[in-house]
């Protein structure tokens, strides 16, 4: 699958961080995306590495929860684990919501 | 223990329909109590809201299955009186259900389980391809599978209701199709009603499987073919049963069809006298049981998005079984959260991946719906309003507990 650049243009200048979660199953892959999410600015981008089935729904899915954008996945290949994909999201242009109530 | 005498024998083998009323008085345990879905257990209150895998049995099911135990108890092809009198009740069972479901006796074939009958009916009706949803039943999907034409699958929306334009096409390339009534695990109904007019537009038979659903809805008065289950009428396990119009093209996979009704396989007289008492109790109180199931759903369906923060309720809000609500929990490994609320007395389901070896659940799979922290409530047929305040009332605070074990605060 390609990866798309930003539609809005700002992608270029933000941050980028990669996560391997090769070998975590859910909810870790996750939970590593939504603590990078909250140390990088709005409209970030993303990469993670993870292995776990799951990830294939629970990315998609978490990109909708948090107003992320999906911008697919690639699977890895030579990388010895069968399985493996290279996920990509951008986060929301907007400010996230206040983080404090959520637990 | 009261045994039938002949003149008692006699009365019941003139009845023309379900002769209960006899039965029932000859039962030491009429009337039934209610057992209800909260309980205790030492100091712990239990509420059981997983009634997919099980569910208390309604007293009416126990009165059939005790009656039928103490004086059925014959082999019902035997001709002495014994065995006259276990026929009878097989018989009267028989028809029973036939009346309750709006068929004949020789459109029930039986089994002596939903796997079985879901097997029967995948593999038995029609010919070609099966035209089936993404987000059947494993079992269906499987078994569509071995058929000659192989399984024929159509995408879901993100509700998981059938795409009806891919089912239009669909028919016209396939020998049969096979919808659920709703999904057993986010509740959507399936749009059955303009499923089945396209079908029938194609010539092809409708196969409904209401395993989740029949005692608990009301099933389509025009149905052809209908797959049910008593355990979703609380009547137990050991009776479930293919319903075949007649004229309809389905034929056993196992025996010649003269032989069908043979009973290598079948329910025994209990399964069934308990299935047949269970399915008129539960029809005769169907309409105020699925008001409030609808009711209870709609408050766990705005209380979960109101005050558990980062959860998603999936399906859809509107059409949908009245008993089922499917949500998930982000940042919250499924299994720790059954745990935590199996540990505050409460007993839930999950199709999150660390519950099912590793696979995430095929239908949130196909709908896209978060499937880590995914918990499955089915309410029992005799669910209290009182089991699900206490799943309610704990379900923040578990979720909170799993968020904090794991370290996960504040994302």
């Amino acid at each position: 699958m390609t990866q798309r650049k930003s539609a809005s243009g700002t992608g270029a200048a933000a941050a980028e961080i990669a996560l391997d979660e090769r070998g975590r199953v859910c909810p870790h892959p996750v939970i590593a995306l939504g603590r990078a999410a909250k140390s990088l600015p709005p409209g970030a981008v993303i990469e993670l590495l993870a292995d776990d089935p799951a990830a294939a729904i629970d990315v998609p899915a978490w990109c909708r929860m948090k107003g992320a954008r999906y911008l697919g996945a690639e699977a890895v290949v030579d990388s010895g684990e069968t399985g493996t994909y290279r996920y990509r999201v951008r986060l929301s242009e907007a400010t996230p919501p206040s983080a404090g109530d959520s637990v | 223990m009261p045994v039938v005498s002949e003149g008692r024998l006699a009365q019941v083998g003139r009845l023309r329909d379900p002769g209960w009323n006899l039965l029932w008085q000859v039962s030491p345990i009429y009337p039934p109590k209610g057992p209800n879905t909260a309980g205790t257990m030492g100091d712990v209150i239990r509420s059981y809201l997983a009634a997919e895998a099980g569910q208390p049995l309604s007293p009416e099911a126990v009165a059939g299955r005790a009656a039928a135990t103490q004086q059925a108890w014959a082999d019902p092809e035997s001709l002495c009186h014994e065995g006259r009198r276990a026929a009878l009740f097989r018989e009267t069972a028989v028809a029973s259900l036939a009346t309750t479901f709006g068929a004949r006796p020789d459109e029930i074939h039986l089994f002596s389980s939903g796997a079985a009958a879901i097997r029967a009916a995948a593999l038995g009706t029609g010919n070609g391809p099966l035209l089936m949803g993404s987000v059947e039943s494993r079992a269906a999907l499987g078994w569509a599978g071995q058929r000659p034409g192989g399984l024929h699958p159509c995408p879901v929306g993100p509700t998981g209701a059938v795409d009806l334009g891919t089912w239009r096409r669909g028919v016209a390339e396939a020998g049969a199709a096979w919808l659920q009534i709703g999904n057993p695990e986010v509740g959507t109904a399936q749009p059955v009603s303009a499923a089945a007019h396209l079908s029938s537009e194609a010539g092809i038979p409708l196969i409904l499987d209401a395993t989740m659903a029949a005692g608990r809805v009301e099933l389509p008065p025009d149905w052809q073919v209908v797959v049910v289950d008593a355990r979703s009428w609380a009547a137990g396990d050991g009776m479930a049963a293919v319903l075949v119009r007649h004229g309809l093209p389905y034929r056993s996979p196992d025996f010649p069809v003269e032989q069908v009704s043979a009973w290598p396989t079948g329910p025994t007289v209990a399964d069934l006298a308990g299935a047949a008492f269970g399915l008129e109790a539960a029809m005769s109180g169907l309409v105020d049981r699925s008001a409030r199931d609808r009711q209870l759903t709609d408050r766990i369906r705005a209380e979960v998005a109101q005050f558990v923060p980062d959860a998603v309720v999936h399906g859809d809000p509107k059409d949908r079984l009245p008993h089922i609500v499917g949500l998930s929990v982000l940042y919250v490994d499924g299994e720790a959260l059954l745990a935590e609320l199996d540990r505050r007395g409460i007993a839930v389901s999950s199709g999150s991946a660390c519950v099912r070896d590793g696979v995430p659940s095929h239908v949130l799979a196909a709908t896209g719906g978060l499937s880590s922290g995914n918990v499955r409530i089915t309410l029992p047929l005799n669910v209290t309003e009182e089991s699900v305040d206490h799943f309610l009332s704990e379900l923040p605070a578990a979720v909170s507990q799993v968020r904090q074990a794991a370290g996960v605060v504040g994302l």
